[in-house]
């Protein structure tokens, strides 16, 4: 009992230091855009500057619903990957950071900012186009796994050649989390577009911190969604996670922006295929929740 | 002995008090005294009604969970006349409904009446001939633990909207220029619908059964055209002819049930070879009452009525009325009409659900979002098992105290600010922070994880399992629906100095309805596993004689998954409080970014417009136009919605007719 409550806190732990994890990875990915752009780039370390430098600053955000609805975000993403790492119920955890993401869309909406209004309303889309597909590959490792617990998705994987097509969907999430193209309507890292991170424009020091610090977990999440894939070879689901990610960074460059009916579209379309697919697959396979 | 007692007190109370206090309303004088006698009359109704259900409760309460046979004055099988009344009830109604449409000089309206009364009028008849009841003919009233939560549902959540009315309805009656004397029928009215509902939630006797439900369609009928303009006439008109198509299907499924049927018996005669069909007929009706899809439209029409109407469709009676007896249903329907039930079930939540993304009328987000929880209570019959049934007990009490909360906020919030427009309602959080609270209440409770909805939603996806259609729909349908929330409570919550024009205050009377239905809502957080475990549960094990319980102490869990309500409501509650704490006396700077052309230093958002001279910057909602099929392809998502429905009708007759061909 004792080496089981270890774990847990240990699994705790380190689902609490992920984002140092998702710092690294976002450093990796500007600069590896940047080879592929033929640009030098920042530093490896520089998204971790940044979130430190906002952390340090006097935070005055524009309203004081929105600091709370803010920090309520960062809450609930923070508890949906311990609850992940824990052992937990992947149904429930995908449920826990859809609220997240909600409250995240309501600080956005809590000022009246055109940049503000025009952002929550686009990550609404995304949050619309994003959950079905959490909870499908949720269900479809939990048909696979016989179970929807974290810790006999692990045990029973890998699901490599069982749901071969998860991959699709798995990399449409990853694109959606990161808001790469072409599912970047609702924020940009470039400052030639039209609307630059709209919807995080009335946060500031380190409410602004808080919300990216919320999204690094958002990421993680989906991240350890990823590696579920590969049940407990760690080593595999890296490569997983490494393959998805190339493939969001890949489609980054090739896709434009879509339109927002583009961006739904596309997320339902192939990743909504792609875990149908997988959905039938695991149930064709004869596996199947225990009643 | 005692018990016997406590039983006729129960079926007296939940059925003779509310028709005792309707017909003491109707009879009320006129003038000031008849008004000071409103009140005490229809709480002595209501403390009646509340006394039944205890006698009720406490039986339910005193042994394990299991069916009892309510001692009924009215006893078919021991009274020659009431046998024959009950026979002829049916095709009595289905005539009267004939006359109402004459009146309404509506064609469809009397094809419609004419159309139920072809399967009443013969099967009266045959129940006539057939006289004397088997020997082994049980009571006409059956107590079990799902018609207690609907009693329970019903007197609760239906009494708070009859003291809500109390209030409210003279208002109502005196803005639509009528005179609020007027208030004492409609009093009346809502508490003839409360007791059809409870016969309907009773009865076993099949006859019986039909009389509750044509009697909630006659009480909607006259509720949804109370105000007598055209708008509500029409609207009226329009549920009365959905609803007589479902009354047509029941009285179908009576006719092919036989004579002397009873529901327990049809449930228990897995063999008959009718059976396919009987469940198919009535499951029909019953998502025309529940107004799945394609039935849907006569539930948007009903919006037009006053705000107490609204929510007892909505909430507490009628649509649930569909919702209970395929809950009912749900363990003999077998895998082919149930898959088909469940299909359906599932394309109404999610289809609603988009439906409501685009709309910005406050009364029809509201009323679509019940198609779409409709919906999912259907699937919880479809899937056919006991914890699929356990969840849709769990969110069946639950909607109802969420969605009646909402409707009597809407209420009271539009004869406050006299509108319902969500876009004229933006900012209503900050301006009237007590008024949108509970509102905001209840859209949490709808969407978001740990409350208990969140919870039947949970189990439903992992009982949906291997049912690939089912799963998808489910899933687009969960995400719609945590859209259409957050759409709205974003509008709530923007921070706007532009001020509505809010003129009066709520009534005491409404406060006391809203602020019950709150605390019945909020308790959602804390109470989802108890509550499954205690009528849940039971339900499941009654229905379907063997259950895999849902409710686990404080937590939930399901089919090799667990949902850890206690905790996570912990770690809710701790994070409010973070965030409040931290967040209370905290400087802002409350000027919006306005690409840095602001006017003044506070937070109006005003500019330096481009042929200078100030303008406001104010931005409006986002509906999702043309996101869904409506403007880029062949068949508008309306459409859509409809063909889609009838196919799923479609599926469950064709379902019934392949297993009644099956069995014969």
């Amino acid at each position: 009992v004792i080496v089981q409550m270890v774990l847990v806190v240990a699994a705790a732990i380190l689902a609490l230091a992920a984002p140092l994890g998702v710092g690294i990875a976002l450093g990796l990915d500007r600069q590896a855009t940047a080879a592929v752009q033929r640009r030098i780039g920042p530093p490896l370390l520089q998204p971790w500057y940044d979130l430190t430098k906002l952390a340090a600053k006097v935070g005055r955000p524009a309203d004081r619903l929105l600091a709370g609805l803010v920090l309520a975000q960062l809450g609930l993403s923070v508890a949906a990957l311990v609850l992940f790492a824990t052992g937990g119920d992947l149904v429930v955890a995908v449920l826990l950071l859809g609220a997240g993401h909600v409250m995240f869309v309501l600080a956005a909406a809590s000022v009246e900012s055109p940049y503000a209004q025009l952002g929550a309303s686009r990550e609404l889309v995304l949050l619309v186009a994003r959950e079905p597909l959490l909870l499908l590959v949720a269900l479809a490792y939990g048909q696979a796994a016989g179970s929807t617990l974290v810790g006999e998705i692990v045990a029973a994987g890998p699901y490599l050649l069982e749901l071969p097509t998860l991959g699709v969907t798995c990399a449409v999430l990853l694109g959606i989390a990161l808001r790469k193209s072409p599912w970047d309507i609702a924020t940009s890292h470039h400052g030639h577009q039209e609307l630059v991170k709209g919807s995080t424009t009335e946060m500031a020091g380190r409410w602004l911190a808080a919300a990216e610090l919320g999204h690094w977990y958002d990421v993680a999440f989906v991240v350890a969604v990823i590696f579920l894939a590969a049940g407990s070879a760690m080593v595999l689901g890296l490569l997983l996670a490494g393959l998805a990610w190339a493939a969001a960074l890949l489609l980054d460059n090739a896709v434009p922006r879509a339109t927002w009916h583009g961006a739904l579209g596309m997320a339902w379309g192939i990743g909504g295929a792609g875990a149908a697919l997988a959905l039938l697959m695991a149930s064709l396979g004869g596996g199947g929740l225990l009643p | 002995m005692l018990t016997a007692d406590l039983l006729r007190m129960a079926a007296l109370g939940l059925l003779g008090a509310p028709l005792l206090g309707a017909a003491a309303l109707w009879l009320l004088p006129g003038g000031d005294r008849g008004q000071a006698l409103r009140a005490p009359v229809t709480l002595a109704a209501l403390a009646l009604l509340a006394a039944g259900l205890l006698a009720a409760l406490v039986v339910a309460a005193a042994g394990p969970p299991r069916s009892v046979e309510v001692p009924f004055a009215l006893e078919a099988a021991r009274w020659p006349a009431a046998s024959m009344a009950w026979s002829l009830a049916p095709a009595a109604l289905a005539l009267l409904f004939v006359a109402i449409g004459l009146r309404a000089r509506s064609r469809s309206l009397v094809a419609l009446a004419l159309l139920q009364a072809a399967p009443a009028l013969p099967a009266a008849v045959r129940d006539l001939a057939e006289s004397a009841p088997p020997a082994s003919a049980g009571s006409s009233l059956l107590l079990d633990p799902l018609a207690v939560v609907l009693l329970v549902v019903s007197v609760g959540v239906g009494g708070l909207i009859v003291l809500f009315s109390l209030g409210y309805q003279p208002k109502h009656l005196r803005g639509a220029g009528h005179d609020p004397a007027g208030t004492s029928r409609f009093l009346a009215w809502l508490l003839v619908f409360l007791a059809a509902m409870h016969l309907l939630v009773l009865a076993d006797d099949l006859r019986l059964l039909a009389v509750g439900w044509e009697l909630t369609t006659l009480c909607s009928y006259v509720l949804i055209g109370f105000d007598g303009d055209e708008r509500a006439r029409t609207a009226a008109e329009r549920a009365l002819a959905y609803n007589l198509f479902g009354g047509a299907a029941l009285a179908l499924g009576l006719l092919l049930a036989g004579p002397h049927a009873t529901l327990s018996g049809l449930l228990t005669r897995p063999e008959a070879a009718m059976l396919p069909a009987v469940l198919g007929a009535m499951a029909v009706a019953a998502a025309t009452k529940s107004a799945l899809a394609p039935f849907h439209p006569w539930l948007l029409g009903a919006m037009v009525a006053a705000a107490p109407v609204s929510a007892l469709l909505h909430a507490s009676t009628m649509v649930k009325a569909g919702s209970y007896l395929l809950l009912r249903l749900s363990p003999a329907m077998g895998a082919g009409l149930g898959l088909a039930v469940a299909v359906l079930g599932a394309f109404s939540f999610a289809m609603a659900a988009l439906l409501a993304l685009r709309e910005r009328d406050l009364k029809r987000v509201l009323a679509l979002s019940t198609v779409a929880s409709l919906g999912l209570l259907a699937v919880a019959a479809g899937l056919g098992s006991p914890v699929a049934l356990a969840a849709g007990v769990l969110l069946l009490v639950f909607h109802a105290a969420a969605k009646g909360l909402a409707f009597l906020v809407v209420g009271a919030s539009e004869q406050v600010t006299g509108t319902r427009d969500l876009e004229a309602l933006v900012g209503l959080a900050r301006a009237r922070p007590w008024l949108a609270a509970p509102l905001l209440l209840a859209a949490a409770a709808m969407a978001l994880p740990p409350f208990a909805i969140a919870g039947a939603k949970w189990a439903l996806l992992l009982a949906g399992g291997g049912k690939v259609p089912v799963v998808l729909l489910l899933a687009v349908g969960a995400a719609a629906n945590v859209g259409l929330w957050t759409t709205v409570v974003g509008r709530m919550i923007v921070r706007r100095p532009v001020v509505l024009a809010l003129s009066g205050r709520v009534g005491g009377w409404e406060r006391a309805a809203i602020a019950s239905l709150a605390i019945g809502t909020a308790s959602g957080l804390i109470l989802a596993a108890p509550l499954a475990g205690a009528v849940g549960d039971p339900a499941a094990l009654v229905a379907f004689g063997h259950t895999v319980p849902l409710g686990d102490g404080w937590d939930l869990q399901a089919l090799g998954g667990a949902f850890p309500v206690a905790p996570l409501a912990l770690v809710v509650v701790a994070l409010g409080a973070v965030a409040v704490a931290l967040t209370r006396r905290l400087s802002v700077s409350p000027q919006p970014y306005l690409g840095g052309t602001n006017l003044a230093a506070g937070p109006e958002p005003v500019f330096h417009g481009a042929l200078g001279g100030p303008r406001l910057a104010a931005s409006g909602g986002f509906y999702w136009g043309g996101a869904l099929p409506d403007v880029r392809g062949p068949m508008g998502l309306r459409r859509f919605v409809l063909v889609g429905g009838w196919l799923g009708v479609a599926a469950v007759a064709l379902a019934a007719a392949l297993g009644a061909a099956g069995g014969a």
